[in-house]
């Protein structure tokens, strides 16, 4: 295969496992495209090694090469797979033989681990492959010495090397140990290993998971435990050793340990507890545990209600914000239990919250409400949220809205949320509303509001109340041909329209009237005729075409 | 290593690579291979010798008995060279003195020619040359291998100690240090360690006259990877081990010298402050601020060692017995050091007081009874104990090697010499 034919073969090969990693990032590895992906470059770079004897990808500043000739350019984000790999210095991926699915599905997984999460935090990308040991993907890595000398001053450089000469030459010096000057000899033992006991030995190897998962509240037992001893420089010690542990807690986002925190400073320490609660309550730090506790399982509902129970109401609010937005099922649910339990407490922060929650959130801190009269209570405060949906969801949810409140959503700032109002009040028949509905028409404001909006008064004003409002729309008429309105003037239009509506024989009689007058606009004597068409097909004077 | 092992190789490298892309008779591999045989007779002259040895073990490559490791700039040269030396199976090549272009290109050649046809039979082991001689097997199969081990173990050894040096007080002084940099010395630091095996303890003696904190603690580092081996833990948990082990006594730094050091008893203020040494370790190992829970673990360890009595926690009770044994062979400014023979007594003794009995028990199976870098009167003459089959007989000023170990054999407290200095004679 000539040069050109090759490079393009390795490009392909080298695209599809860069498309792999930024496709297991988007979606995961275990989504089904995304095993295929794998495949398929699994299959690819077998076919690869079928006629070459390995695949070598060079990693530089400016991204992969194969052979000196670029393959991809690294984009010096940290998503960018040759970004990292470059940074962590790693110079060379090399292929051979070999090769099965699984080690690449293991590679795969490693290139996706975060290792700004916390449990990563000492890791890159040359310690995280090193662990793997992959038979057959070789890494040259940068000597981590190298990396040491690199970033010290360049004056520093020398004289590291000189003091690891001088440790080798120590090492191998052949001449005696020296011996401390007026040391006396150890206490002489007889030297009895016929004790040793052949049967007993180490059995079984520390679950490593389990320390590590215990790690922070044991640290915190120990630290605590010497917070209430009566050796003064102890106790000292373990308070300074505290307050640089409080970063490390809330980092981890350990709730179970930060509850802990809390409940122990707050009854011994003052000035640590305050910097605690300062630090814990702020936006940034409730923002973060809230992220880092959607990444991690090892919470629960008790811990997290605990946690809220802990914060300051500022913080609550925007804990529970983003908890609302959660999109994983199994932690939504849980969230919405740890507030359920929290609210319960707590129905103040539910109120102030109420006003802050946009719609999605909004149905979700719905379900955080126990009992009909809470839930109820809940949807009727929502009428003053600030967001138009919100209130339109919440009217939706309220059978019998007293009269005084529907009329001020008639007036509502959103036109959305007035003509949701104003299917409210026709879908349930809200005769107590009418007399709103009728001052609203004539209100100077009205003709402000878009043609749809206003059509809308008309008809479930006509709709609600009936033969009522026939004397009411029919003065449209007069109004007209007494002040003389201009022909844009669509309220005639709209009157007729609603007397249709209205469909008794009492509204066809100022129809009929209207629509013979050769001086009213054409679009009003249309108007007029199809209404008077609607109250004859409703009295059965004509055929209903449908 | 001189520069110029260095570059000999990056040359040999440059002029596989041009070989590979240049037909015979080229221009620029005519130039190419002709400032490599320059090079080649300056080396020769260098090394006051008829030939060049070049070597691969393991991924490392050695010219006559030294070990070349690459810059920042070599490395992906020398990684892919090695590769190739690997899948060929090439493990030493000896270059002669009398060696012209022409035999030169022709092995070349012969060497791509193998690299690349997977599969094939290799000519390479057919051909012959007159003056380049190739060896063909496993790393290790060659008699230079376990000096080159030595020389790569103590290289890695003494970076650690050095970087340690440079961690401890930038720890100390609340200053940045990179965690992911100290995870790496570790690994390298176990490769070395694993790859030179039993011997590796041999370094404890050299260091048990050095008071200053890093030697012992990459001495216990070395101990803890090879006990977690012993004992089967995986890659990763022996990384963690490691580390924990690397700054277990770092809260001693912080307490004055005259306390450490004194030889008379403690008053009760200077009682009080050695029982605040776990919680400044803790001080210290904090500032690392942004810990993984691996590091928590290894700031509990760091705490817990100073406790008394068998401590609940698994990697303290592992790394309390390590530590003690480490300590009490090596000198202290006040007593000699013991011999680990007496070392181990005395933990058998304390097991169920102060250590864990099963981990005693492990401890002792593992290092038996006769640890490598122990020393021993036989026959007479001073020994020194390489590993279960070899130990290193100084008689005479002079080093010399014994297979095997005799029945009759006495502890011996002061050996002549650094006892590790047999691991460079005895092979």
């Amino acid at each position: 295969m000539d040069t050109v034919s090759l490079h393009r073969s390795v490009h392909e090969v080298v695209s599809q496992l860069l498309s792999v990693v930024k496709s297991a990032r988007l979606y995961s590895e275990d989504h089904v495209s995304v095993k295929q992906m794998i495949e398929r470059f699994s299959q690819m770079l077998g076919k690869f090694l079928e006629s070459h004897p390995d695949l070598e990808i060079e990693v530089h500043n400016e991204g992969l090469k194969w052979e000196g000739h670029p393959i991809s350019r690294s984009g010096g984000r940290q998503e960018d797979l040759a970004f990292r790999l470059y940074r962590d210095g790693i110079r060379l991926v090399t292929f051979v033989e070999g090769v099965e699915l699984d080690e690449i599905e293991s590679l795969v997984r490693v290139f996706l681990i975060d290792t700004s999460f916390i449990d990563y935090q000492d890791h890159d990308l040359a310690t995280l492959l090193w662990q793997q040991r992959f038979p057959h993907i070789r890494f040259a890595i940068i000597e981590s010495f190298s990396q040491f000398v690199q970033v010290q001053e360049v004056s520093e450089e020398g004289y590291l090397q000189k003091d690891v000469d001088g440790v080798k030459t120590y090492l191998q010096r052949e001449v005696p140990l020296q011996v401390p000057e007026g040391a006396s000899p150890p206490e002489e033992t007889a030297v009895d290993l016929s004790t040793m006991d052949p049967e007993q030995v180490l059995r079984e190897l520390p679950d490593m998971e389990k320390i590590r998962s215990e790690a922070l509240p044991h640290l915190m037992n120990i630290l605590l435990k010497n917070l209430t001893s009566e050796n003064e420089s102890l106790m000292t010690r373990a308070l300074t050793n505290l307050n640089i542990l409080l970063h490390l807690v809330l980092h981890s986002a350990n709730l179970k340990a930060i509850n802990r925190m809390l409940r122990v400073l707050l009854s011994t320490a003052g000035d640590a507890a305050e910097a605690f609660d300062e630090r814990l309550n702020s936006t940034e730090m409730v923002k973060h545990i809230a992220e880092t506790l959607e990444k991690q399982r090892d919470w629960n509902t008790q811990d997290l209600a605990g946690f809220l129970s802990k914060l300051r109401p500022e913080a609550v609010k925007e804990m529970t914000l983003v908890l609302l937005g959660w999109e994983d099922e199994m932690n939504g649910e849980q969230a919405r239990e740890a507030l359920t339990s929290f609210f319960k407490f707590h129905g103040e922060l539910l109120d102030a919250l109420i006003l802050l929650v946009n719609e999605i959130q909004w149905e979700r801190l719905l379900k955080c409400v126990e009992g009909e009269d809470n839930k109820r209570q809940f949807v009727y405060k929502s009428l003053t949220n600030p967001y138009p949906n919100v209130r339109i969801l919440a009217l939706r949810d309220l059978p019998d809205l007293p009269a005084d409140r529907l009329s001020s959503l008639l007036w509502d700032e959103s036109e959305r949320v007035r003509t949701a109002t104003l299917s409210y009040i026709g879908q349930h028949h809200r005769e107590d509303l009418l007399e709103d509905l009728k001052t609203g028409i004539i209100h100077s404001e009205f003709e402000k509001k878009s043609g749809r909006e206003r059509e809308k008064w008309f008809i479930i004003a006509a709709m609600t109340g009936k033969e009522e409002m026939t004397e009411f729309f029919t003065r449209f008429f007069e109004r007209r041909s007494l002040l003389d309105l201009a022909a844009g003037d669509d309220l005639p239009i709209l009157a007729a329209r609603a007397l249709g509506v209205i469909g008794t024989p009492d509204a066809e009689y100022p129809l009929l009237a209207e629509a013979k007058r050769i001086t009213n606009p054409k679009a009003l004597r249309q108007a007029c005729q199809t209404a008077l068409d609607q109250i004859r097909r409703k009295t059965g004077k004509i055929d209903d075409p449908n | 290593m001189t520069r110029i092992e260095h570059d000999f190789i990056v040359r040999l490298i440059t002029l596989i690579r041009t070989t590979e892309m240049y037909p015979p008779g080229n221009a620029t591999l005519l130039r190419i291979r002709n400032n490599f045989m320059e090079f080649f007779s300056a080396l020769i002259e260098e090394e006051r010798s008829s030939y060049i040895v070049l070597d691969r073990m393991h991924e490392h490559l050695v010219i006559n008995h030294r070990l070349v490791k690459p810059d920042i700039s070599s490395l992906s040269q020398f990684a892919r060279f090695i590769l190739r030396m690997e899948k060929l199976k090439l493990v030493r090549l000896v270059l002669d003195a009398a060696l012209t272009e022409e035999e030169l290109d022709k092995f070349l050649r012969a060497f791509i020619r193998d690299f690349q046809t997977p599969g094939e039979t290799l000519t390479l082991r057919k051909l012959k040359f007159p003056h380049i001689n190739t060896f063909f097997g496993e790393p290790g199969s060659v008699e230079s291998d376990q000096v080159v081990r030595v020389e790569n173990y103590f290289d890695i050894l003494a970076k650690v100690i050095v970087f340690h040096r440079h961690c401890m007080s930038s720890l100390i002084e609340g200053k940045k240090v990179d965690v992911v940099l100290i995870r790496r010395m570790v690994q390298e630091l176990i490769d070395a360690v694993n790859i030179l095996g039993e011997r590796s303890l041999i370094v404890l003696p050299a260091f048990a006259d050095d008071f200053s904190l890093s030697p012992h603690a990459v001495c216990q580092t070395i101990l803890t990877i090879r006990f977690a081996g012993y004992l089967g833990f995986p890659s990763t948990a022996m990384q963690d081990l490691a580390l924990t082990a690397l700054f277990a006594m770092i809260g001693r730094e912080l307490i004055p010298e005259s306390i450490l050091e004194k030889n008379t008893p403690l008053t009760d203020e200077e009682k009080e402050t050695l029982s605040t040494i776990p919680l400044l370790s803790l001080e210290v190992l904090l500032t690392l601020k942004n810990l993984s829970p691996t590091g928590i673990i290894r700031l509990i360890a760091s705490y817990e060692m100073g406790q008394p009595g068998v401590s609940e926690h698994p990697y303290v009770r592992l790394l309390k017995v390590i530590t003690d044994y480490e300590a009490m062979v090596s000198h202290k400014p006040y007593r000699l050091g013991m011999h680990p023979r007496q070392a181990l007594t005395v933990l058998l003794n304390e097991r169920g007081e102060k250590y864990d009995p099963e981990t005693v028990n492990s401890f002792m199976r593992f290092l038996g009874e006769w640890p490598s870098g122990s020393t021993g009167l036989a026959g007479g003459k001073p020994v020194v104990v390489l590993d279960g089959k070899t130990m290193g007989v100084f008689s005479d000023d002079a080093w010399s090697r014994m297979e095997g170990r005799p029945d009759e054999m006495l502890p011996l407290q002061r050996f002549p010499v650094n006892p590790a200095a047999a691991i460079h004679h005895v092979e």
